[in-house]
Protein backbone atom coordinates (compact mmCIF):
# COMPACT_ATOMS: atom_id res chain seq x y z
CA UNK A 1 0.00 0.00 0.00
CA UNK A 2 1.02 3.84 -0.53
CA UNK A 3 2.45 5.84 2.77
CA UNK A 4 1.71 9.27 1.19
CA UNK A 5 3.03 12.49 1.77
CA UNK A 6 5.94 11.07 4.77
CA UNK A 7 9.49 11.78 5.93
CA UNK A 8 12.59 9.72 5.82
CA UNK A 9 14.14 8.96 8.78
CA UNK A 10 17.04 6.67 8.90
CA UNK A 11 18.47 5.28 5.29
CA UNK A 12 21.26 2.21 5.92
CA UNK A 13 23.27 0.39 3.33
CA UNK A 14 26.28 -1.66 2.77
CA UNK A 15 28.52 -2.59 0.38
CA UNK A 16 27.24 -6.01 -0.55
CA UNK A 17 25.23 -6.47 -3.38
CA UNK A 18 21.22 -5.52 -3.45
CA UNK A 19 20.97 -4.05 0.31
CA UNK A 20 19.17 -0.96 1.84
CA UNK A 21 17.21 0.12 3.99
CA UNK A 22 15.08 2.76 5.36
CA UNK A 23 12.47 3.96 8.37
CA UNK A 24 9.45 5.75 6.95
CA UNK A 25 7.81 7.80 8.89
CA UNK A 26 4.24 6.22 10.35
CA UNK A 27 6.01 2.66 8.88
CA UNK A 28 6.95 0.66 11.66
CA UNK A 29 10.75 -0.64 11.79
CA UNK A 30 13.26 -0.91 9.30
CA UNK A 31 12.09 -1.75 5.30
CA UNK A 32 14.16 -3.20 3.06
CA UNK A 33 14.24 -2.22 -0.46
CA UNK A 34 13.12 -4.89 -2.48
CA UNK A 35 16.36 -6.93 -3.34
CA UNK A 36 15.38 -7.14 -6.90
CA UNK A 37 17.84 -5.87 -9.12
CA UNK A 38 21.24 -4.03 -8.40
CA UNK A 39 20.56 -0.54 -10.11
CA UNK A 40 16.60 -0.71 -9.33
CA UNK A 41 17.64 -0.94 -4.94
CA UNK A 42 20.30 1.50 -5.95
CA UNK A 43 17.95 4.00 -7.27
CA UNK A 44 15.38 3.78 -4.91
CA UNK A 45 17.79 4.00 -2.19
CA UNK A 46 19.48 7.50 -3.39
CA UNK A 47 15.80 8.59 -3.96
CA UNK A 48 15.42 8.07 -0.18
CA UNK A 49 18.52 9.53 1.06
CA UNK A 50 18.31 12.39 -0.77
CA UNK A 51 14.86 12.97 0.69
CA UNK A 52 16.51 11.98 4.38
CA UNK A 53 18.79 14.80 4.07
CA UNK A 54 16.99 17.10 2.37
CA UNK A 55 14.12 16.95 4.89
CA UNK A 56 11.95 16.06 1.83
CA UNK A 57 9.09 14.04 1.88
CA UNK A 58 7.98 10.85 -0.40
CA UNK A 59 5.34 8.30 -1.14
CA UNK A 60 6.46 4.78 -0.66
CA UNK A 61 4.71 2.20 -2.01
CA UNK A 62 4.94 -0.79 0.93
CA UNK A 63 4.76 -4.62 -0.65
CA UNK A 64 4.40 -8.03 1.18
CA UNK A 65 6.44 -10.48 -0.63
CA UNK A 66 6.64 -13.91 0.79
CA UNK A 67 4.98 -12.46 4.14
CA UNK A 68 7.75 -9.62 3.98
CA UNK A 69 7.08 -5.72 3.71
CA UNK A 70 9.41 -4.45 1.38
CA UNK A 71 9.71 -0.95 -0.30
CA UNK A 72 8.98 -1.20 -4.02
CA UNK A 73 7.96 1.79 -4.91
CA UNK A 74 8.48 5.80 -3.99
CA UNK A 75 7.92 9.09 -4.79
CA UNK A 76 9.97 12.23 -4.22
CA UNK A 77 7.45 15.04 -3.62
CA UNK B 1 53.42 -26.90 47.00
CA UNK B 2 54.92 -23.33 46.46
CA UNK B 3 53.69 -20.04 47.72
CA UNK B 4 53.64 -19.10 43.99
CA UNK B 5 52.35 -22.77 42.42
CA UNK B 6 48.81 -22.93 44.22
CA UNK B 7 46.86 -24.74 41.79
CA UNK B 8 43.95 -22.74 42.56
CA UNK B 9 44.18 -18.86 40.49
CA UNK B 10 42.29 -17.33 43.34
CA UNK B 11 45.08 -18.40 45.89
CA UNK B 12 47.94 -17.40 44.10
CA UNK B 13 50.43 -14.95 45.69
CA UNK B 14 51.36 -13.32 42.52
CA UNK B 15 55.30 -13.60 42.75
CA UNK B 16 57.95 -12.17 40.44
CA UNK B 17 60.03 -14.81 39.67
CA UNK B 18 58.52 -17.86 38.60
CA UNK B 19 58.27 -21.30 40.02
CA UNK B 20 60.13 -22.87 37.33
CA UNK B 21 63.38 -20.84 38.10
CA UNK B 22 63.63 -21.63 41.84
CA UNK B 23 62.80 -25.64 40.71
CA UNK B 24 66.19 -25.40 39.00
CA UNK B 25 67.87 -23.79 41.30
CA UNK B 26 66.92 -26.50 43.19
CA UNK B 27 68.49 -28.84 41.07
CA UNK B 28 71.66 -27.62 39.88
CA UNK B 29 72.51 -25.24 42.56
CA UNK B 30 75.46 -26.04 45.30
CA UNK B 31 74.16 -27.87 48.33
CA UNK B 32 73.35 -24.19 50.05
CA UNK B 33 71.21 -22.72 46.99
CA UNK B 34 69.30 -25.68 46.83
CA UNK B 35 68.19 -25.85 50.55
CA UNK B 36 67.04 -21.94 49.90
CA UNK B 37 65.43 -23.04 46.60
CA UNK B 38 63.73 -25.88 48.67
CA UNK B 39 62.70 -23.65 51.33
CA UNK B 40 61.44 -21.13 48.96
CA UNK B 41 59.65 -23.59 47.36
CA UNK B 42 58.46 -25.42 50.37
CA UNK B 43 55.04 -24.95 51.56
CA UNK B 44 54.03 -21.79 53.15
CA UNK B 45 50.69 -22.61 53.86
CA UNK B 46 49.62 -19.85 55.78
CA UNK B 47 50.30 -16.89 53.52
CA UNK B 48 48.43 -18.90 51.05
CA UNK B 49 45.74 -19.34 53.49
CA UNK B 50 45.74 -15.12 53.86
CA UNK B 51 46.02 -15.24 50.37
CA UNK B 52 42.66 -17.07 50.15
CA UNK B 53 41.59 -14.94 53.19
CA UNK B 54 40.96 -12.35 50.73
CA UNK B 55 38.14 -11.89 48.89
CA UNK B 56 38.28 -12.34 45.42
CA UNK B 57 37.79 -8.47 43.86
CA UNK B 58 35.81 -8.34 40.97
CA UNK B 59 34.26 -5.13 40.36
CA UNK B 60 36.05 -1.94 39.00
CA UNK B 61 37.48 0.73 41.03
CA UNK B 62 34.41 3.16 41.59
CA UNK B 63 35.28 6.67 39.33
CA UNK B 64 33.83 9.11 42.18
CA UNK B 65 36.93 11.17 43.62
CA UNK B 66 38.26 10.24 46.58
CA UNK B 67 41.07 12.46 48.40
CA UNK B 68 44.41 12.24 47.06
CA UNK B 69 46.70 10.91 49.43
CA UNK B 70 49.94 8.93 48.77
CA UNK B 71 50.20 6.88 52.31
CA UNK B 72 53.11 4.53 52.47
CA UNK B 73 53.95 2.26 55.22
CA UNK B 74 56.78 0.33 55.06
CA UNK B 75 56.90 -2.66 57.93
CA UNK B 76 59.64 -5.21 58.65
CA UNK B 77 59.12 -8.86 58.97
CA UNK B 78 62.63 -9.20 60.36
CA UNK B 79 63.15 -11.85 58.66
CA UNK B 80 59.82 -13.84 59.68
CA UNK B 81 57.15 -14.80 57.82
CA UNK B 82 54.43 -13.08 60.32
CA UNK B 83 53.03 -10.00 57.72
CA UNK B 84 52.89 -7.29 57.73
CA UNK B 85 55.12 -7.01 60.67
CA UNK B 86 56.41 -4.25 62.55
CA UNK B 87 56.18 -0.66 61.32
CA UNK B 88 59.28 1.03 60.51
CA UNK B 89 58.32 4.04 58.18
CA UNK B 90 55.38 5.93 57.53
CA UNK B 91 54.48 8.47 55.21
CA UNK B 92 56.71 11.64 55.03
CA UNK B 93 59.06 10.15 57.88
CA UNK B 94 63.06 10.09 56.94
CA UNK B 95 64.80 7.80 55.63
CA UNK B 96 65.77 5.02 57.62
CA UNK B 97 69.44 3.70 56.43
CA UNK B 98 67.91 0.37 55.72
CA UNK B 99 68.21 0.24 51.99
CA UNK B 100 65.41 -1.92 51.20
CA UNK B 101 63.21 0.08 53.66
CA UNK B 102 64.13 2.50 51.75
CA UNK B 103 63.82 1.21 48.39
CA UNK B 104 60.51 -0.08 49.08
CA UNK B 105 59.38 3.47 50.04
CA UNK B 106 60.80 5.15 47.11
CA UNK B 107 59.48 2.63 44.52
CA UNK B 108 55.99 2.77 46.07
CA UNK B 109 56.42 6.28 45.84
CA UNK B 110 57.44 6.32 41.95
CA UNK B 111 54.54 3.84 41.41
CA UNK B 112 52.08 6.16 42.68
CA UNK B 113 53.27 8.95 41.19
CA UNK B 114 53.26 7.16 37.89
CA UNK B 115 49.55 6.25 38.76
CA UNK B 116 48.32 9.44 39.65
CA UNK B 117 50.65 12.43 37.86
CA UNK B 118 50.43 10.45 34.46
CA UNK B 119 46.61 8.41 34.06
CA UNK B 120 45.17 10.60 37.19
CA UNK B 121 44.71 7.36 39.33
CA UNK B 122 44.59 7.29 42.90
CA UNK B 123 46.47 4.56 44.63
CA UNK B 124 46.07 1.06 43.66
CA UNK B 125 41.85 0.63 44.04
CA UNK B 126 41.43 4.71 43.06
CA UNK B 127 40.12 5.63 46.07
CA UNK B 128 43.40 6.22 47.83
CA UNK B 129 44.38 3.26 49.40
CA UNK B 130 47.21 2.73 51.54
CA UNK B 131 50.34 1.64 50.26
CA UNK B 132 51.55 -1.37 52.55
CA UNK B 133 54.73 -2.96 51.86
CA UNK B 134 56.76 -5.53 53.79
CA UNK B 135 60.72 -6.12 53.62
CA UNK B 136 62.92 -8.76 55.39
CA UNK B 137 60.53 -11.14 54.84
CA UNK B 138 61.81 -14.88 55.77
CA UNK B 139 65.33 -15.09 55.45
CA UNK B 140 67.42 -15.63 52.60
CA UNK B 141 64.06 -14.95 50.46
CA UNK B 142 64.60 -15.39 46.58
CA UNK B 143 61.08 -13.80 45.92
CA UNK B 144 58.66 -10.71 46.05
CA UNK B 145 55.08 -10.87 45.66
CA UNK B 146 51.39 -8.93 45.83
CA UNK B 147 49.21 -11.04 47.97
CA UNK B 148 45.91 -9.50 47.36
CA UNK B 149 46.55 -6.72 50.05
CA UNK B 150 50.20 -5.14 50.35
CA UNK B 151 53.55 -5.66 48.78
CA UNK B 152 56.13 -8.32 50.18
CA UNK B 153 59.77 -8.28 49.49
CA UNK B 154 62.49 -10.84 50.27
CA UNK B 155 66.20 -9.94 50.95
CA UNK B 156 67.68 -12.32 48.45
CA UNK B 157 70.46 -15.35 49.22
CA UNK B 158 72.92 -12.63 48.61
CA UNK B 159 74.68 -15.13 46.54
CA UNK B 160 72.63 -15.77 43.53
CA UNK B 161 69.97 -12.87 44.51
CA UNK B 162 70.52 -9.44 46.12
CA UNK B 163 67.27 -8.01 47.68
CA UNK B 164 64.23 -7.54 45.89
CA UNK B 165 63.46 -4.16 46.44
CA UNK B 166 66.80 -3.52 44.57
CA UNK B 167 65.19 -3.11 40.90
CA UNK B 168 62.34 -0.16 41.25
CA UNK B 169 60.55 -2.36 37.98
CA UNK B 170 59.72 -5.27 40.57
CA UNK B 171 57.91 -2.62 42.94
CA UNK B 172 55.94 -1.34 40.14
CA UNK B 173 55.20 -4.69 38.89
CA UNK B 174 53.78 -5.96 42.62
CA UNK B 175 51.86 -2.92 42.49
CA UNK B 176 50.27 -2.94 39.38
CA UNK B 177 49.04 -6.68 40.60
CA UNK B 178 46.79 -4.42 42.72
CA UNK B 179 45.77 -2.03 40.30
CA UNK B 180 45.16 -5.15 38.15
CA UNK B 181 43.64 -6.60 40.52
CA UNK B 182 40.68 -3.22 41.49
CA UNK B 183 40.63 -3.35 37.05
CA UNK B 184 39.87 -6.06 35.06
CA UNK B 185 41.04 -8.46 37.31
CA UNK B 186 42.22 -10.71 35.45
CA UNK B 187 42.43 -14.50 36.44
CA UNK B 188 45.88 -15.71 37.47
CA UNK B 189 45.95 -18.72 34.84
CA UNK B 190 46.96 -18.80 31.00
CA UNK B 191 46.25 -16.36 28.61
CA UNK B 192 44.77 -13.71 31.48
CA UNK B 193 47.28 -15.07 34.11
CA UNK B 194 49.89 -13.76 31.47
CA UNK B 195 48.14 -10.63 30.61
CA UNK B 196 48.20 -9.84 34.06
CA UNK B 197 52.02 -10.50 34.36
CA UNK B 198 52.54 -8.40 31.55
CA UNK B 199 50.80 -5.10 32.44
CA UNK B 200 52.54 -5.66 35.62
CA UNK B 201 55.87 -5.52 34.10
CA UNK B 202 54.90 -2.82 31.72
CA UNK B 203 53.93 -0.81 34.29
CA UNK B 204 57.04 -1.89 36.76
CA UNK B 205 59.02 -0.95 33.41
CA UNK B 206 56.92 2.33 33.17
CA UNK B 207 57.94 3.12 36.65
CA UNK B 208 61.86 2.99 36.50
CA UNK B 209 61.68 4.39 32.87
CA UNK B 210 60.00 7.46 34.47
CA UNK B 211 62.25 7.37 36.98
CA UNK B 212 65.16 7.51 35.13
CA UNK B 213 63.78 10.46 32.60
CA UNK B 214 64.56 7.67 29.97
CA UNK B 215 62.72 7.53 26.34
CA UNK B 216 61.21 3.97 24.88
CA UNK B 217 64.94 4.05 22.24
CA UNK B 218 66.77 4.47 25.87
CA UNK B 219 64.73 2.43 28.25
CA UNK B 220 66.74 -1.26 28.71
CA UNK B 221 63.36 -3.09 28.59
CA UNK B 222 64.43 -4.91 31.20
CA UNK B 223 62.87 -6.85 34.33
CA UNK B 224 64.47 -7.08 37.68
CA UNK B 225 68.07 -5.44 36.47
CA UNK B 226 70.32 -6.00 39.52
CA UNK B 227 68.53 -8.28 41.33
CA UNK B 228 71.30 -11.08 40.21
CA UNK B 229 74.20 -11.03 42.30
CA UNK B 230 77.49 -11.18 40.29
CA UNK B 231 78.40 -14.41 38.95
CA UNK B 232 75.14 -15.30 37.46
CA UNK B 233 74.35 -15.18 33.61
CA UNK B 234 71.83 -12.95 33.76
CA UNK B 235 70.75 -9.51 32.66
CA UNK B 236 67.93 -9.31 34.47
CA UNK B 237 64.75 -11.99 35.01
CA UNK B 238 62.67 -11.09 31.61
CA UNK B 239 63.26 -8.75 28.98
CA UNK B 240 60.41 -7.24 26.75
CA UNK B 241 62.46 -6.22 24.05
CA UNK B 242 63.69 -10.20 23.96
CA UNK B 243 62.11 -12.45 25.72
CA UNK B 244 63.65 -15.68 25.99
CA UNK B 245 67.02 -13.79 26.33
CA UNK B 246 66.96 -12.61 30.06
CA UNK B 247 69.74 -15.23 31.52
CA UNK B 248 70.92 -18.58 30.82
CA UNK B 249 72.78 -20.02 33.56
CA UNK B 250 73.73 -23.46 34.94
CA UNK B 251 72.29 -22.82 38.03
CA UNK B 252 68.70 -20.98 37.59
CA UNK B 253 68.02 -22.31 34.19
CA UNK B 254 67.56 -20.41 30.81
CA UNK B 255 64.90 -17.73 30.17
CA UNK B 256 62.05 -19.48 28.76
CA UNK B 257 59.69 -16.74 27.31
CA UNK B 258 58.26 -17.01 23.61
CA UNK B 259 58.35 -13.50 21.46
CA UNK B 260 55.80 -15.01 19.21
CA UNK B 261 52.52 -16.26 19.39
CA UNK B 262 54.01 -19.79 17.31
CA UNK B 263 55.81 -20.91 20.49
CA UNK B 264 53.56 -19.69 22.85
CA UNK B 265 53.63 -22.24 25.57
CA UNK B 266 50.68 -24.42 25.93
CA UNK B 267 51.60 -26.56 29.15
CA UNK B 268 50.19 -26.54 32.87
CA UNK B 269 53.00 -25.60 34.76
CA UNK B 270 53.21 -21.65 36.17
CA UNK B 271 49.86 -21.48 36.20
CA UNK B 272 49.71 -22.55 32.20
CA UNK B 273 53.07 -20.25 31.69
CA UNK B 274 51.51 -16.97 33.23
CA UNK B 275 55.20 -15.84 33.45
CA UNK B 276 56.41 -17.33 30.45
CA UNK B 277 53.84 -16.62 27.32
CA UNK B 278 53.93 -12.99 29.41
CA UNK B 279 56.81 -12.60 26.92
CA UNK B 280 54.32 -11.89 23.86
CA UNK B 281 52.24 -9.19 25.14
CA UNK B 282 55.49 -7.27 26.43
CA UNK B 283 57.13 -7.24 23.25
CA UNK B 284 54.00 -6.19 21.62
CA UNK B 285 54.30 -3.22 24.36
CA UNK B 286 58.09 -2.42 23.87
CA UNK B 287 57.42 -2.18 19.50
CA UNK B 288 54.27 -0.38 20.10
CA UNK B 289 56.14 2.06 22.36
CA UNK B 290 59.32 2.50 20.63
CA UNK B 291 57.74 3.14 17.17
CA UNK B 292 55.84 5.68 18.75
CA UNK B 293 58.95 6.75 20.66
CA UNK B 294 59.33 9.72 23.46
CA UNK B 295 58.64 8.60 26.67
CA UNK B 296 56.74 5.36 26.53
CA UNK B 297 54.28 6.24 30.00
CA UNK B 298 53.30 8.74 28.11
CA UNK B 299 51.22 7.40 24.78
CA UNK B 300 51.78 3.55 24.97
CA UNK B 301 51.23 3.36 28.59
CA UNK B 302 48.25 5.74 28.74
CA UNK B 303 47.03 3.36 25.70
CA UNK B 304 47.35 -0.03 27.95
CA UNK B 305 46.12 1.54 31.54
CA UNK B 306 42.76 2.71 29.12
CA UNK B 307 42.49 -0.79 27.91
CA UNK B 308 43.25 -2.12 31.74
CA UNK B 309 40.91 -0.39 33.13
CA UNK B 310 37.48 -0.04 31.18
CA UNK B 311 38.14 -2.89 28.26
CA UNK B 312 39.47 -6.03 29.70
CA UNK B 313 37.54 -8.49 31.49
CA UNK B 314 38.51 -11.51 34.22
CA UNK B 315 38.98 -13.97 31.06
CA UNK B 316 40.17 -11.80 28.53
CA UNK B 317 43.34 -13.36 26.49
CA UNK B 318 45.80 -12.02 24.08
CA UNK B 319 43.60 -11.23 20.99
CA UNK B 320 41.06 -8.94 23.06
CA UNK B 321 43.81 -7.27 24.34
CA UNK B 322 45.27 -6.83 20.61
CA UNK B 323 41.76 -5.49 19.32
CA UNK B 324 41.20 -3.43 22.12
CA UNK B 325 44.52 -1.38 22.61
CA UNK B 326 44.29 -0.73 18.96
CA UNK B 327 41.05 0.62 19.81
CA UNK B 328 41.42 2.38 22.46
CA UNK B 329 45.04 4.23 20.20
CA UNK B 330 42.20 4.68 17.75
CA UNK B 331 40.01 6.73 20.01
CA UNK B 332 42.61 8.81 22.02
CA UNK B 333 44.94 9.39 19.06
CA UNK B 334 42.89 9.05 16.19
CA UNK B 335 41.76 6.01 13.67
CA UNK B 336 44.75 5.06 11.50
CA UNK B 337 46.89 7.53 13.30
CA UNK B 338 50.94 6.84 14.17
CA UNK B 339 50.21 5.80 17.72
CA UNK B 340 47.53 3.32 16.62
CA UNK B 341 49.45 2.30 13.45
CA UNK B 342 52.12 1.07 15.82
CA UNK B 343 49.93 -0.40 18.44
CA UNK B 344 49.06 -2.97 15.84
CA UNK B 345 52.54 -3.41 14.66
CA UNK B 346 53.11 -4.70 17.98
CA UNK B 347 50.84 -7.03 17.73
CA UNK B 348 51.61 -8.12 14.38
CA UNK B 349 55.37 -8.92 14.98
CA UNK B 350 54.33 -10.94 17.63
CA UNK B 351 51.48 -13.21 15.57
CA UNK B 352 48.26 -11.24 16.45
CA UNK B 353 46.43 -9.12 13.80
CA UNK B 354 44.35 -7.04 14.87
CA UNK B 355 40.77 -7.26 13.80
CA UNK B 356 37.57 -5.01 13.87
CA UNK B 357 37.52 -1.00 14.22
CA UNK B 358 33.66 -0.98 14.24
CA UNK B 359 31.03 1.35 14.52
CA UNK B 360 32.06 5.09 14.68
CA UNK B 361 29.12 7.08 15.13
CA UNK B 362 27.61 10.56 14.60
CA UNK B 363 30.57 11.42 11.97
CA UNK B 364 30.45 14.49 9.38
CA UNK B 365 31.90 13.48 5.96
CA UNK B 366 34.74 15.61 5.00
CA UNK B 367 35.70 14.81 1.22
CA UNK B 368 34.36 12.33 -0.65
CA UNK B 369 36.39 10.08 -4.09
CA UNK B 370 36.01 8.30 -6.96
CA UNK B 371 36.97 7.64 -10.18
CA UNK B 372 35.81 5.56 -13.43
CA UNK B 373 37.15 2.45 -12.49
CA UNK B 374 34.84 0.21 -11.12
CA UNK B 375 34.14 -0.57 -7.15
CA UNK B 376 36.60 2.91 -6.53
CA UNK B 377 35.32 5.28 -3.80
CA UNK B 378 36.65 6.49 -0.95
CA UNK B 379 36.17 9.33 2.14
CA UNK B 380 37.62 11.18 5.08
CA UNK B 381 35.74 10.86 8.19
CA UNK B 382 35.40 12.98 11.24
CA UNK B 383 37.67 11.54 13.75
CA UNK B 384 39.02 8.88 11.01
CA UNK B 385 42.77 9.65 10.37
CA UNK B 386 43.44 9.57 6.27
CA UNK B 387 41.45 8.15 3.14
CA UNK B 388 38.76 5.28 3.76
CA UNK B 389 38.49 2.74 1.05
CA UNK B 390 34.51 1.86 0.43
CA UNK B 391 35.28 -1.98 0.53
CA UNK B 392 34.92 -3.34 -3.19
CA UNK B 393 32.84 -5.94 -2.45
CA UNK B 394 29.95 -5.30 -5.45
CA UNK B 395 29.32 -2.86 -7.79
CA UNK B 396 25.89 -1.57 -6.49
CA UNK B 397 27.29 -1.86 -3.38
CA UNK B 398 29.94 0.15 -3.15
CA UNK B 399 27.80 2.66 -5.27
CA UNK B 400 24.70 2.89 -2.48
CA UNK B 401 27.38 3.40 0.28
CA UNK B 402 29.22 6.12 -2.06
CA UNK B 403 25.89 7.79 -2.43
CA UNK B 404 25.27 8.10 1.43
CA UNK B 405 28.36 9.29 1.55
CA UNK B 406 27.94 11.68 -1.28
CA UNK B 407 24.46 13.01 0.29
CA UNK B 408 25.76 12.95 3.69
CA UNK B 409 28.76 15.51 2.75
CA UNK B 410 26.54 17.71 0.46
CA UNK B 411 23.86 17.95 2.99
CA UNK B 412 26.12 18.26 6.19
CA UNK B 413 24.42 14.92 7.62
CA UNK B 414 26.16 12.83 10.02
CA UNK B 415 26.73 8.58 9.49
CA UNK B 416 27.79 5.55 11.11
CA UNK B 417 30.17 4.30 9.79
CA UNK B 418 31.30 0.55 10.16
CA UNK B 419 35.38 0.15 9.20
CA UNK B 420 36.55 -2.92 9.04
CA UNK B 421 40.10 -4.12 8.59
CA UNK B 422 40.24 -5.58 5.50
CA UNK B 423 44.04 -7.07 3.84
CA UNK B 424 45.76 -4.59 5.83
CA UNK B 425 43.27 -1.29 4.52
CA UNK B 426 40.75 0.11 6.82
CA UNK B 427 37.25 -0.14 4.79
CA UNK B 428 34.27 1.28 5.07
CA UNK B 429 31.44 -1.50 4.69
CA UNK B 430 28.39 0.01 5.74
CA UNK B 431 26.43 3.10 6.82
CA UNK B 432 22.83 4.86 8.02
CA UNK B 433 22.26 8.37 7.34
CA UNK B 434 21.56 9.95 10.22
ZN1 LIG C 1 53.88 -10.84 38.89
Amino acid sequence: MWHSNKLVKYTYTATVSKFGYAIVEDVNGWKQIYPSTPDGVSNLFGLLSVAKASNRRVNVFIQEINSVDYITQAYLV
Amino acid sequence: MSHCESHHEHDALLCILPPYMLENLAEHGTAAEKKLARQALADASAVRAERSAIASRTTRSPRAAAAVAKRRTIYSANNGTQLPGTKVRGEGQSATGDASVDEAYDGAGATFDLYHDVYSRNSIDNQGMELISTVHYNQNYNNAFWNGQQMTYGDGDGNLFNRFTIAIDIIGHEMTHGVVQHEANLVYQNQPGALNESFADVFGSLVKQRSLNHTAAQADWLIGAGLFASGVNAQGIRSMKAPGTAYDDPKIGKDPQPAHMNDIYTGSGDHGGVHINSGIPNRAFYIAATQIGGYAWEKAGRIWYETLRDKLAANSDFQTAANETYNVAGALYGINSAEQQAVRNGWEAVGLSVAGLGWQTNRLVRYVFSTYASKSAYAIIEGVSGWLKVHPESADGVSNVLKALEIAKAFDRRVNVYLQNINGANCITRIYLL
